[in-house]
């Protein structure tokens, strides 16, 4: 059941109370001096603890919005259930079953309009980044990473339970499986790759690109082609009914974005910064 | 002062008037389904059989029942109530939502003593917050919690004396399943559980703890190729490595062992059912995936796997294969054999022989099966291809692909609620759902602010009028006997008596009382809201009690569409109710 549970889409959330935190709109905020930012635990290299200390670039951008509205950055760290829409009403619009209070925005919500179909207790912020997927392989090996080619031979390591793990699952009818080393926790693929222990790890652009940057192995960053990729924007979410607080945040977006303070964010984690279209 | 003497007397005159006040002993357990005046296991008896050898309330009388006490689990943690009590010592204990343990006095109702554990943050249940109950022995009394911990505490006072982490629960673990305790001749008697979990790397194991320790003394993973432990020892590899498993993928493979265990002493074996592979979508993972959608039979001297039999090879639909395997003689052309019934998600009713897990018989329980047309001589299902879910992978981006509607849905023809066997009728009496899903590919998912791959599923009803539908199954001719319908699906589980007696309750909030033989409703009286847990029945100062958990939730109402009609209204709550016959009509 339970993993059937994890597909699930457009389904009544969240059993019989389905009590709303109260919105507060912008003036609340700003006057209480504080805003509380939502961001997913142990995901490099958006938002993760190292030591005590919070990391990663939701983690700077939550702390960068907060400042422009003149409050300090309280993190709600979630842990991710089993689909976005059960982290929409633990993060932004109920609070988690356990009673713990939602945040003001949700940062790392895929800007989806579908989204805003199934969920009407959200509103989206903007975007701020375009993620995809990408591969670090071994530099002499990465024309047979193109074509997926290199692992019906060799090694590639994967996040269990991702899309890059279904990705490569299925490409090329099947005949990888034998050689795809799943691992728990974005940290491993890569030291997977450090040990020698396989030629290659597969998963999301930016995670990709940060391990790269931190890697003692030289690595090549490959995009193999397969029906399966998906390219996507990420933004916030709001409560629906935070209108002006959701108008502000687009504003401080747009301004961090032009004044070069995003991509200044995003390459002090390795990471590039891809512009999402302005058309929301 | 007085006070403080007042409520030692109050105490001491409880242990001395109740005839079971010493602790637990193996004898107790063994004989928990012969003895009446209390209840010890969950299952009512280690083999499951949920039969009460009272007949006091009967057939004849059952219409006279009326409420003996009432307790409210108080608090605001009103969600889904699911757990069989247990009876000792004059007091009832039932576990609550939320990870709480309540002690009752058996004739009153009087709180004696209340345990809440200490839930931390970040705790992600899959499937509400309910807890199915707990085990006794000695002077303790053990239940297991949503963060994947193991507690012993004072049956008498309700103060913790261990607790033992069964799993991390930032990895996704879990446990909400009633412990088992089974005499061994190696190592005492021990604590068997299971392990619980939503995401993904959950892995299904079987493990036994000392009772007076905690201490693990051997488990057992479910998978094939992982390798079992005997006091820190590796021992045997359950299976062989790739043999029913592609890569590295049983390393991950699910089968989680969620709901807990029955044993049967005749053949001195532990039976625990297990979960889904994983992941989902059956073509990333070619093989049967042993021992997932499973029964197994473990050796409890030593945690070695005795038999596996799979309900479903290489499942595809979310038929997890944990319903509980229930020991019964089967008298079958003048023999009787040592079987097991077991009514699986698959909407197939399962006769094995309990010796060595070998096939007798299995006919639906459910109607309108899509995913097989019936199960083969050989055990294994004579799969319908075109009910098999799509490759997800396969469709076209950016559309929604080809809806296959597959019966039952993943639900289950029978859920986690639990089935009885009397042998006074002999015939199982099934808690079952006529439901099915729709399902289709999704071309955009999201899931941990990533795309992801997705399927929608619609759960539906089968017939207009109903979902749940309690079945009379007759394991000698495998066909159902009777049925009682009910409008809303069923979730709590049946206890059937020596008198005669079918009990069981509805999401609607109605306990009721079926005649055995019939299927004929003799009895009804409703709790205010819906119960989702097994009745019990105990006998006390020489009169029966009735009892059952009251309080709706679990993972029904999780779902909205066209089921959630089904159940619209009715509210949560959190009590224990009691049922007795007035003075006057007590006796037969």
């Amino acid at each position: 059941m339970r993993a059937f549970r994890a597909l699930l889409l457009m389904i009544a959330l969240g059993g019989a109370t389905t009590t709303t935190a109260d919105a507060r709109p912008l003036e609340a905020v700003k006057s209480g001096g504080v805003l509380r930012v939502t961001v997913y635990r142990d995901y490099r290299p958006w938002s993760w603890q190292e030591g005590s200390r919070l990391k990663g670039i939701d983690v700077e951008i939550g702390a960068a919005l907060a400042k422009s509205l003149g409050c300090r950055a309280d993190y709600l760290v979630l842990r991710p259930d089993d689909n976005l829409n059960d982290d929409l009403r633990n993060g932004v619009w109920r609070g988690s079953i356990l009673g713990d209070a939602p945040g003001d925005v949700m940062l790392h919500v895929p800007n989806d309009a579908r989204l805003e179909d199934d969920n009407d207790k959200i509103k989206l912020t903007g975007a701020y980044q375009v993620e995809s997927y990408a591969m670090a392989v071994d530099p002499a090996k990465a024309s047979q990473a193109e074509d997926f080619s290199l692992f019906e031979k060799e090694k590639v390591a994967v996040d269990l339970g991702t899309l890059a793990d279904i990705i490569l699952l299925t490409a090329r009818d099947h005949k990888l499986i034998d050689h795809v080393v799943h691992v728990r926790g974005e940290g491993k693929a890569a030291q997977a790759f450090e040990n020698g222990e396989v030629s290659a790890f597969y998963g999301e652009s930016a995670l990709v690109e940060h391990l790269v940057h931190t890697s003692a192995r030289p690595a090549a960053i490959v995009h193999p082609a397969h029906r399966l990729v998906r390219t996507f924007a990420i933004g916030g979410a709001v409560k629906a009914d935070s209108v002006d607080l959701a108008d502000e945040i687009d504003r401080q977006m747009t301004a961090m974005a032009a004044s070069g303070e995003l991509k200044r964010i995003f390459a002090s984690y390795g990471v590039e910064w891809r512009q999402p279209a302005q058309d929301r | 002062m007085k006070r403080t003497i007042l409520a030692s007397v109050s105490i001491l005159g409880m242990a001395m008037g109740g005839a079971f006040a010493a602790p637990v002993t193996d004898a107790d357990i063994l004989n928990d389904g012969k003895n009446p005046k209390q209840i010890l296991t969950n299952g009512m008896g280690l083999q499951g059989q949920r039969f009460s050898v009272l007949d006091k309330v009967n057939t004849k009388n059952v219409q006279n029942l009326v409420p003996a006490w009432s307790f409210s689990f108080g608090g605001e943690k009103q969600r889904g109530q699911e757990a069989q009590a247990l009876v000792h010592d004059g007091m009832v204990f039932v576990t609550g939502s939320y990870s709480r343990l309540y002690a009752m006095d058996a004739k009153t109702g009087e709180k004696i003593w209340e345990y809440n554990a200490r839930l931390p943050e970040g705790i992600m249940p899959c499937c509400d917050v309910i807890n199915r109950g707990a085990a006794i022995y000695g002077d303790k009394i053990y239940f297991s919690t949503l963060d994947a911990q193991l507690l012993a505490l004072d049956y008498k006072t309700g103060k913790k004396v261990w607790q033992k982490t069964i799993d991390d629960f930032k990895a996704g673990y879990s446990n909400s399943a009633a412990p088992l305790i089974v005499p061994t001749k190696a190592n005492g008697a021990l604590i068997v559980t299971g392990v619980s979990g939503g995401e993904f790397g959950v892995v299904g194991r079987v493990e036994a703890r000392d009772v007076n320790t905690g201490d693990l003394v051997w488990s057992r993973p479910v998978l094939e190729g992982l390798v079992g432990q005997y006091k820190g020892q590796d021992t045997t590899m359950t299976g062989k490595a790739n043999e029913t498993w592609a890569g590295d993928m049983y390393k991950t493979g699910g089968g989680a062992t969620w709901l807990g265990g029955t044993y049967d002493p005749d053949t001195h074996l532990v039976f625990f059912g297990t979960g889904n592979p994983a992941p989902w979508n059956s073509w990333l993972r070619p093989g049967d995936n042993k021992w997932t959608a499973s029964r197994i039979a473990i050796d409890p001297e030593n945690g070695e796997l005795k038999w596996g039999f799979q309900t479903t090879p290489h499942d595809g639909w979310d038929f997890d294969g944990v319903n509980e395997v229930v020991s019964f003689d089967l008298q079958k052309d003048g023999k009787t054999i040592k079987a097991v019934g077991t009514a699986d998600r698959n909407g197939f009713f399962y006769v094995l022989d309990r010796t060595n897990g070998k096939f007798i018989a299995a006919k639906p329980f459910v109607e309108k099966i899509t995913w097989a047309k019936e199960i083969g001589p050989d055990g294994r299902p004579v799969y319908n291809d075109e009910g098999r879910p799509g490759d997800p992978t396969k469709s076209e981006d950016g559309k929604k692909g080809k809806e296959v509607f597959s019966v039952p849905s993943f639900l289950g023809g029978k859920n986690q609620m639990p089935m009885a066997y009397s042998p006074q009728t002999k015939m199982f009496y099934v808690p079952a759902n006529e439901w099915g899903m729709d399902i289709h590919n999704e071309p955009v998912v999201y899931k941990k602010g990533a795309a992801y791959l997705g399927a929608g599923f619609n759960i539906k009803p089968v017939f207009d009028d109903h979902i749940g539908a309690l079945k009379a199954f007759d394991p000698v001719t495998m066909t159902i006997k009777w049925q009682v319908n009910n409008k809303a699906p069923l979730w709590g589980g049946v206890m059937t008596t020596a008198g005669g007696l079918v009990f069981y309750g509805t999401p609607e909030g109605y306990l009721k009382a079926l005649d055995a033989k019939t299927g004929k409703e003799l009895w009804k009286f409703n709790v205010g809201t819906g119960i989702v847990a097994p009745p019990i029945a105990w006998e006390q100062d020489g009169e029966e009690y009735i009892g059952v958990a009251a309080g709706w939730g679990g993972a029904v109402p999780l779902w909205g569409g066209e089921v959630a009609k089904t159940f619209k209204g009715i509210n949560q709550g959190g009590s224990y109710w009691v049922f007795k016959l007035p003075p006057k009509s007590a006796a037969n």
